[in-house]
């Protein structure tokens, strides 16, 4: 377990991982078996529902199909479930890890901030591929619960696309992390951004002064109109994918140069 | 032979603030050089861009010849640090830890981390979090020492390490000296680096105020003496004394500052019938007014 820095990094977050996703996973479960009931009484409160409110709680039609519940409820709104995990996490790899000082003792040794860098953002990529996927795994045994049936490849895209989207915003508390060395600053930031982006693109539908705004928006790219329904965007993941990269690439870029303090 | 650490007029600014200013200094390969300095002076600052943790804002470093920052990985093989803060993974035991790093350097010799673990009075089984300051320290020196660096770079390597471990500490550091390697380290305790160092840089307030020979600068330091006698005459014959200065008397107890040869103090006080005697290191102020006073 303590042969790199990946397996390491893994070993050290490992039940944090572990407690979160068997929780988000059993959240899951419990929000699919009512599906029943939901679908039922949400299909016929939401016909006179504003718009507005829709694109946060779904739309009638949404409810009619497991694949549209699933959407709306658990894929949508869990992703911020997800997201607090990532930014904890990876808010807690690099600036987290500056501030107790741990990282200055692994820095004296004989490897590259780079690859430091580099391995501790793909083992927790890893980490959160794991909550993601738990997600899923609470769909696929609520199904199988209430006897319904939904498309696995479908289940795994959205997967996939959630992944994407809490990498975002984890990538960019990294990116912070990576720069300052402030803990608070890169979780607080990426957390108010995801914050701002959830809400613009839920609001952008009805508000026109927005819907620039939501270009602009990561959770523009993710499940939207509803993969589970209508199958992903991959231009849409391919966005998310990049911007992941590109703030991956600008927080190198600073770590490898700037100076690290000592408590 | 160029020496195996060089330090060129180097500045280092956080901002506004001075962290050191135009800083030269070398050390020899094979000598123990000591960093003296109170709180504040630039000491952490000093090593953490020995370590490349922090880069110069002017000026340059070269340890093995090497250039501090672009040469960093290299010199990071040859060098055992300890950092005056010294953290680790609060959830992994001692043997975990040294295990990592010990990865990180290509492998760990299970056997010498043993010894110095036995040397040290180490328990490595314990988890960190669960480990006292003295304990952490002991974790951190086997860390810094485990790969036999030919370069020790320590900052404040014995502050919560009791007196006996203190003493195997220095027994280290003299075998590491014997086989050749050099070590840098920073202290605020003049005591600590005189029983170890072979010489000393003074630096206050971000400069470098002097680098001297240990020996000459065992013999000038001065010391707090406190003694308790009844007879009145001791306090006049103090005062004629050279080297007593600073001489407060409260009931029997005569306290001052005492520099140069302890020989001729010890003899007066041995002529008389004296309650208590103690003579402790004066405070690095102290110290700095008394060597340096007249050159600042």
């Amino acid at each position: 377990m303590f042969n790199n820095i990946l397996l390491k990094t893994i070993y050290s977050k490992r039940w944090g991982t572990i407690t979160w996703s068997l929780g988000l996973a059993l959240l899951v479960v419990f929000t699919m078996i009512f599906y029943p009931t939901i679908s039922e009484s949400f299909s016929q409160a939401l016909t006179d529902v504003p718009d507005s409110l829709k694109t946060f709680i779904g739309d009638s039609s949404a409810y009619k199909t497991i694949a549209g519940y699933t959407d709306v409820q658990i894929i949508s709104q869990y992703a911020f479930m997800t997201l607090i995990f990532g930014i904890i996490l990876f808010s807690g790899l690099l600036a987290g890890e500056e501030g107790d000082g741990t990282l200055q003792a692994l820095l004296v040794q004989p490897v590259k901030r780079t690859k430091v860098y580099l391995e501790k953002f793909v083992s927790a990529s890893l980490l959160l591929a794991a909550a993601s996927i738990s997600i899923s795994a609470g769909v696929y045994i609520g199904v199988l619960i209430i006897g319904e049936q939904i498309d696995i490849g479908r289940l795994a895209e959205a997967t996939l696309a959630l992944w994407l989207i809490t990498l975002v915003f984890s990538a960019l508390a990294y990116m912070l992390g990576a720069m300052t060395g402030r803990r608070g600053l890169a979780g607080g930031l990426a957390g108010a951004l995801a914050f701002v982006s959830l809400l613009v693109t839920s609001l952008a539908s009805s508000v026109k002064v927005l819907e620039i705004a939501d270009k602009l928006s990561p959770f523009h790219y993710f499940n939207n109109p509803g993969i589970l329904r209508f199958g992903p965007r991959w231009g849409d993941l391919a966005i998310l994918a990049l911007v992941t990269l590109l703030m991956l690439w600008l927080g190198a870029w600073f770590f490898k140069r700037r100076d690290i303090y000592q408590r | 032979m160029k020496p195996v650490i060089e330090l060129n007029k180097v500045t280092k600014l956080y901002g506004q603030t001075v962290g050191i200013k135009n800083v030269s200094l070398q050390v020899q390969s094979g000598r123990i050089f000591g960093f003296l300095g109170p709180n504040g002076a630039g000491k952490t600052t000093t090593i953490s861009m020995l370590v490349d943790l922090t880069r110069p804002t002017r000026g340059n470093i070269k340890i093995f010849g090497l250039d501090g920052t672009a040469d960093s990985l290299e010199i990071r093989k040859r060098i055992g640090f300890l950092a005056g803060d010294f953290a680790l993974d609060a959830g992994l035991t001692g043997w975990q830890q040294l295990e990592y790093f010990g990865n990180l350097r290509g492998g760990l010799d299970k056997a010498y981390v043993r010894e110095l673990a036995e040397r040290l009075n180490c328990n490595l089984n314990r988890k960190f979090k669960t480990l006292s300051r003295g304990n952490r320290q002991k974790v951190g020196l086997i860390s810094a020492l485990m790969h036999k660096p030919e370069l020790l770079i320590f900052d404040e390597p014995t502050s919560g390490l009791d007196p006996l471990v203190q003493e195997e500490f220095h027994n280290i550091i003299r075998e590491h000296k014997r086989s050749g390697g050099t070590a840098f380290i920073s202290s605020h305790l003049l005591s600590e680096v005189q029983e170890i160092c072979d010489e000393v840089g003074f630096v206050r307030e971000g400069s470098l105020i002097a680098q001297e020979n240990m020996g000459e600068i065992a013999t000038l330091a001065p010391r707090r003496v406190r003694v308790v006698c009844d007879d009145a005459g001791l306090a006049q014959k103090l005062g004629e004394l050279k080297g007593v200065e600073d001489m407060t008397e409260t009931k029997s107890t005569l306290s001052f500052t005492y520099g140069g040869n302890i020989n001729p103090l010890l003899k007066l006080a041995s002529s008389y019938k004296l309650k208590d005697l103690t003579v402790a290191e004066a405070d690095l102020e102290t110290v700095f007014m008394k060597i340096y006073g007249k050159a600042k």
